[in-house]
């Protein structure tokens, strides 16, 4: 009877290859019943976000063992062949799997220290493994306790006195790299928990207008009247030419938006000055996989002299797109 | 009474230096900074008040022979720093800067005068070295922009915010330091050469065209010049803009400091 803990995270693993074995979100139920199955498991628990996937096993099995049935798992479910990932894989056993998980609820383990968001995450992991049945007596024990310190962390410490969370730093980032932000329109694409707290941090910085778009509008029109008053359009359905800052926090399988759709440069009117355009490097594996875009957002800057059109690419779930993306759909059980 | 008014000048540099370099070390921007700045800008006004004495004492420019040249040359680069300063305010800038400027000046010190040529003694030699040195002056801005374009962007993709990224102002700040500076010193070495060709066709022997330091700055010229056409049709900004006008301005330094041991026309005592 052993515990070990197997993944990796944004310190030993690229973008590239995080956004390759994420667990998607309607498909965390199915994986889990699979990693019982497959791996002989007694219980185990899937910890999938933008920066880290790990995996929570215990068994009855030897520690190697299990170790090993988890790595088996993810290639088999990723379709992936050994050994791609043994590069970026960490494995953690008994004490230090407890250690691990303690510390990444307590979000000291997370690109930026003390962000709010990940405690959450964990908790929603752990309520889709006890609805998928894959947790037993003792991950019952285990991961409450890792609420229980992570709060204790944030309570009796100062982890979480300065507000931070991705997106403030992303917005910090803009500014790092835009410069003052005050008057400039900005487009938010995705309009999610980090949507709203990038708008929020965008607003603060005197962001004059704030274009949110969504693909289904009603999520936008939860926050957004709270946070600015005027009406947004809501879903960007047709060609909009921007002389601004993009922010990209949408998380979607398949990409929103194409290269070709968003450089199509327009024959007038180009304001060179405020042709701006930030993707969110690290918002998430979503934003290689909700773009196509296999640029950086320097490169972006580099184009930007041109005015820019960026439309939604509606016809996104047809087979040919999906073909030409190297992205591979979660084999079904 | 003129090495009175230099040596002031000087003196009050190198104090501005050293508050740049004390605000960058000890991180109190804002008194160093300042203090930094009114020594900057009390040098600058003792230096000009030495040129325009000098010019009345010797009645000429003083950018005839290499020490006035030093002297003039630091004269611009402190004032394309007072100009980006009023404009953009990025404070790394003067930490860059100012060491050229105090460089310079010392080098005047130990250079010693020669008598001026017969053949500079032409009105065109005012036009020829001041565009030029205004030039390089903003060439070396352009420089030091590409320079810091270059650091920031590195932070920026390293995803680890050292020292850099907080000190340095935002890429874009940088990019429009670097393209005003960038237009005007090529307006600037335009004019200035096209001053030395009236001049030289006027007065000069002929075989001026194989001169070797014309024919670097034609090289230069042409480097900006590419660098100009290619951002403006191609869109080329950032890493490939900078590293392109880090080019240019080797090639500059060879320009004036390079050329003039290949012997030519520009090789005065």
């Amino acid at each position: 009877m052993d515990l070990v803990l197997v993944g990796l995270n944004h310190k030993t693993a690229p973008v590239e290859v995080r956004e390759r074995i994420a667990f998607a979100e309607g498909h965390l139920h199915s994986a889990l019943k699979r990693l019982q199955r497959e791996s002989d498991l007694q219980e185990g628990m899937i910890v999938s976000t933008c920066n880290r996937v790990e995996i929570l096993a215990h068994g009855r099995k030897s520690q190697n063992q299990i170790v090993q049935s988890v790595k088996d798992f993810l290639y088999s479910y990723h379709t992936m062949k050994p050994p791609f990932l043994e590069d970026y894989l960490y494995s953690y056993l008994r004490h230090d799997a407890v250690r691990h998980i303690f510390r990444v609820a307590s979000s000291l383990d997370s690109m930026v220290v003390g962000e709010p968001q990940i405690l959450s995450q964990v908790k929603q992991a752990y309520t889709e493994a006890c609805q998928a049945g894959s947790v037993g007596t003792y991950l019952k024990d285990l991961i409450p306790r890792a609420f229980f310190v992570a709060k204790k962390v944030r309570s009796s410490t100062r982890i979480g006195a300065s507000a931070v969370s991705i997106s403030s730093v992303a917005v910090e980032l803009a500014r790092k790299i835009f410069g003052d932000l005050r008057g400039k329109t900005t487009i938010l694409l995705g309009a999610g928990e980090m949507g709203e707290l990038a708008a929020r941090n965008l607003l603060d910085s005197g962001v004059s207008q704030i274009f949110v778009t969504n693909r289904t509008p009603s999520a936008a029109g939860n926050w957004l009247p709270n946070c600015w008053p005027r009406q947004f359009p809501s879903k960007i359905s047709e060609p909009i030419s921007f002389g601004r800052t993009s922010l990209w926090c949408a998380q979607a399988p398949l990409p929103c938006c194409w290269t070709k759709a968003v450089l199509r440069p327009s024959s007038k009117g180009a304001d060179i000055g405020h042709c701006l355009s930030l993707i969110f490097p690290f918002l998430a594996t979503s934003t290689p996989r909700s773009t196509n875009w296999r640029m950086s957002f320097f490169t972006m800057s580099t184009i930007c002299n041109r005015l820019l059109t960026l439309t939604f690419a509606k016809d996104a779930k047809k087979p040919r797109l999906q073909k030409r993306l190297s992205i591979r759909k979660p084999s079904a059980t | 009474m003129s090495v009175l008014l230099f040596n002031s000048a000087f003196g009050f540099y190198v104090l501005g230096l050293l508050h740049s370099v004390a605000a960058f070390v000890t991180k109190k921007t804002n008194l160093f900074q300042k203090i930094a700045m009114v020594s900057v800008s009390v040098g600058f006004v003792l230096h000009t008040a030495f040129l325009i004495y000098s010019a009345v004492e010797k009645s000429h420019l003083p950018v005839t022979d290499l020490r006035e040249a030093l002297a003039f040359f630091a004269w611009t680069v402190s004032l394309c720093f007072f100009i980006s300063h009023l404009r953009y305010r990025i404070q790394p800038l003067g930490l860059f800067l100012l060491p050229l400027v105090t460089v310079l000046m010392l080098g005047t010190i130990f250079i010693k005068s020669s008598p001026v040529p017969e053949i500079l003694s032409s009105s065109w030699i005012y036009w020829h070295t001041i565009c030029l040195f205004l030039a390089y002056g903003m060439f070396f801005v352009t420089f030091i922009a590409s320079l810091l374009y270059l650091f920031q962007e590195r932070e920026l993709k390293g995803k680890k915010p050292k020292t850099f990224y907080y000190w340095l102002p935002s890429l874009v700040l940088l990019d429009d330091l670097f393209y005003k500076f960038l237009i005007s010193g090529f307006c600037f070495m335009t004019l200035g050469l096209l001053a030395g060709v009236i001049w030289a066709e006027q007065d000069w022997v002929g075989g001026w065209q194989s001169d070797p330091k014309v024919i670097a700055a034609l090289v230069t010229w042409g480097i900006y010049l590419l660098l100009i056409y290619l951002r403006l049709t191609a869109g080329w900004r950032g890493k490939r803009a900078a590293l392109i006008s880090m080019v240019g301005f080797l090639s500059v330094l060879f320009t004036f400091l390079g050329a003039r041991y290949l012997g030519g026309l520009h090789s005065f005592p």
